[in-house]
């Protein structure tokens, strides 16, 4: 409203009866009161980075005494020695993030994206709905839920398999390998829905028009309507990383918690291990329940806080940067 | 001569590669349908079998008398009453500020500065891991900022974590809700002479009910679901005095799904098997019957306003 002129409350009074001051005046108090709300979000969202900014650098800067050691940045985001008493370096669980994004998306992306070919161009008109209704009951599936079947079905399936090819019993099943199948699922449909909808964007002439020249649809998925709905896949991605990297409590039935990095860093050779390691948001969950206020452990914790809540800004950046895109102008 | 024969057989073998390369676009069409028909299958299979594998794992476990006891292994009546204690109190300021915040957005606020502003703040939001949610909610609301205690692990705390964490949801889907009104109501009604708030109560927001239900329905699914802001908020145990003190706010309270996570945290192996698999299984059951119902009653409200 701020571009118009309101004419006075007493002006209007006068020449429309139907709305009085009084009226006028409740208009007014409520549009102040629906912006404040709006604002408010901004409110939250700078509350949160500023309590948590106001905890995470403590790390850093703690004065030293009997229950509280002072980090250098290299002692704590580049070292791997961790043993929550005197060393806390932190890379490892940054690594534990990392790689369980690279594995997951590594096997969602490509099945989501099949799954958006599927529902959007390839399936049967009556099967779309039903099948649409089921990815999004998906979406609904709680996380404790796929935890608990991760942790009753995955992690022992897993545990065999390594277990046969190790041949011996080296191997609990609990680590990487089980978070990437449930991450990867969890985060399925949160992808699909985003590509269904990027796919079904595309202009309906672009396709008709390559298939008029001759391509299959399988070339005009790939060449022509892929390519058009590219921001969106992206947006859906990127929004899948986000959720990857701050899932918490599934992974937190199936990771194990085991203070191991899966590659390299506190490992000799080969380098490579597949049992019990962490990720930030577990580290977070399992040992916030330790940390007693003054005291390293504390203080190291919310600054993976802030670590997490950067990350997940920068992504929401991203994916921001990416939506605005038109392929097809 | 030999040039026109030349000539020829280029453009013969032209063709020949041409029809060649048609049948490999061909067969490569196939297969990839194939392989999409594959993958949406396994997926379907696999969302069939999560269903499948937590009623078959919990129906032998679940007896009707689970509903009323509180007995600290088995009981699910102090965890359903604080499920669903913590979700009104929780929808409660949910509603009023995601409400009145997208009626800013879809009835006031015009493109600029401040709208692309909250927007980002909501995406933001909307992306924060829930696990930093809960450290927030447990440094400001379960101790006086880290430093001794406010509420303590309380259903107060849970339930204004869960609010902070599901406000952007909730803006969003309300305002998908008021978008959905036709814009001729808007202009009809202003056109009478009634003012914007008249406008907005008497004829936007009640056209909007069947969205505004939908969204409600889907928001509380999502917050029943919720485990990881709430493990440091509300607490892993039950009320100390027993679950009858119901309606006091200050007394911790662990839900269905908390219930979940605490017996695979206190107990390794089978120990929790039992109480786990029942409360996945009427957890389960309580999101699918808010999904479905946020489809079919919002379906039915509006064919009910619209008078068909």
């Amino acid at each position: 409203m701020s571009d118009i002129q309101q004419p006075l409350a007493s002006q209007v009074a006068k020449s429309n009866p139907g709305r009085s001051a009084g009226k006028i005046f409740i208009d007014y108090l409520s549009h102040s009161f629906f912006t404040v709300m709006a604002l408010f979000f901004v409110v939250i969202l700078i509350g949160v980075y500023i309590f948590i900014g106001s905890q995470s650098y403590q790390t850093f800067t703690a004065i030293p005494d009997v229950s509280t050691i002072r980090l250098s940045f290299f002692d704590f985001f580049v070292s791997s020695k961790y043993d929550g008493a005197q060393n806390f370096g932190s890379l490892f669980f940054l690594e534990g993030s990392f790689s369980l994004i690279v594995t997951t998306m590594v096997f969602a992306v490509p099945f989501s994206i099949f799954l958006a070919i599927f529902l959007a161009e390839i399936s049967p008109s009556r099967l779309r709905g039903p099948l649409r209704g089921a990815v999004e009951l998906f979406l609904g599936i709680p996380s404790i839920i796929f935890g608990l079947i991760g942790l009753l079905v995955v992690v022992p399936a897993i545990r065999d398999i390594l277990n046969f090819f190790a041949g011996g019993k080296f191997f609990n099943g609990f680590g990487l390998i089980a978070a990437t199948v449930v991450v990867t699922f969890m985060i399925l449909p949160t992808i699909t829905t985003i590509s269904v909808d990027a796919i079904q964007a595309v202009p309906r002439d672009l396709r008709e028009g390559s298939l008029a020249l001759g391509a299959t649809r399988w070339q005009t998925i790939t060449r022509t309507v892929l390519p058009g709905a590219l921001p969106g896949i992206l947006t859906g991605v990127i929004l899948g990383i986000a959720r990857a990297l701050g899932e918490t409590v599934a992974v937190a039935f199936v990771i194990g918690g085991a203070f191991h990095a899966p590659i390299g860093l506190t490992n000799f050779y080969p380098y490579i291990y597949l049992g019990p390691t962490s990720v930030m948001t577990t580290d977070l969950l399992f040992n916030f329940k330790e940390a007693v206020p003054p005291s390293t452990l504390y203080n190291t914790l919310w600054t993976m806080c802030f670590v997490l809540l950067v990350f997940s800004g920068i992504l929401v950046g991203i994916s921001r940067a990416i939506s605005s895109r038109r392929i097809y102008a | 001569m030999s040039a026109i024969t030349n000539e020829m057989t280029v453009a013969a073998r032209r063709q020949r590669s041409n029809a060649r390369r048609r049948n490999v676009a061909r067969i490569w069409d196939s297969v990839a349908t194939l392989s999409v028909w594959t993958v949406a299958g396994i997926v379907i299979l696999v969302l069939g079998y999560i269903i499948y594998y937590t009623i078959s794992q919990g129906l032998p476990y679940l007896h009707l008398s689970d509903f009323v006891s509180s007995d600290p292994s088995t009981g699910m009546a102090p965890l359903l009453f604080n499920t669903f204690y913590m979700l009104i109190l929780s929808l409660v300021p949910m509603l009023i500020i995601g409400v009145s915040a997208a009626i800013y957005m879809v009835e006031y606020a015009r493109q600029g500065a401040l709208v692309s502003i909250v927007r980002y703040a909501t995406e933001t939001l909307s992306s924060i891991p829930s696990i930093v949610i809960g450290l927030l909610g447990f440094f400001l609301f379960v101790t006086d900022f880290g430093q001794g205690q406010r509420w303590g692990f309380s259903r107060l705390a849970g339930a204004l974590a869960l609010t902070i964490l599901n406000l952007p949801w909730m803006l969003r889907t309300a305002e998908d809700a008021l978008r959905a009104v036709p814009r001729e109501f808007r202009e009809a009604s202003l056109a009478m002479g009634a003012t914007r708030f008249q406008t907005i109560f008497r004829v936007i927001l009640p056209a909007a009910i069947p969205g505004l239900v939908t969204g409600i329905l889907i928001v509380s699914g999502r917050v029943i679901g919720e485990t990881a802001a709430l493990i440091y908020t509300a607490g892993t145990s039950g009320p100390i005095t027993g679950w009858q003190t119901a309606a006091v706010v200050q007394q911790p309270g662990n839900t269905l799904a908390i219930q979940i996570y605490t017996l695979f945290a206190e107990f390794s192996g089978s120990n929790g098997h039992a109480g786990q698999v029942e409360s996945a299984l009427v957890l389960l059951i309580l999101i699918l019957v808010l999904n479905l119902s946020a489809r079919f009653i919002g379906a039915g409200l509006s064919r009910y306003f619209s008078g068909r």
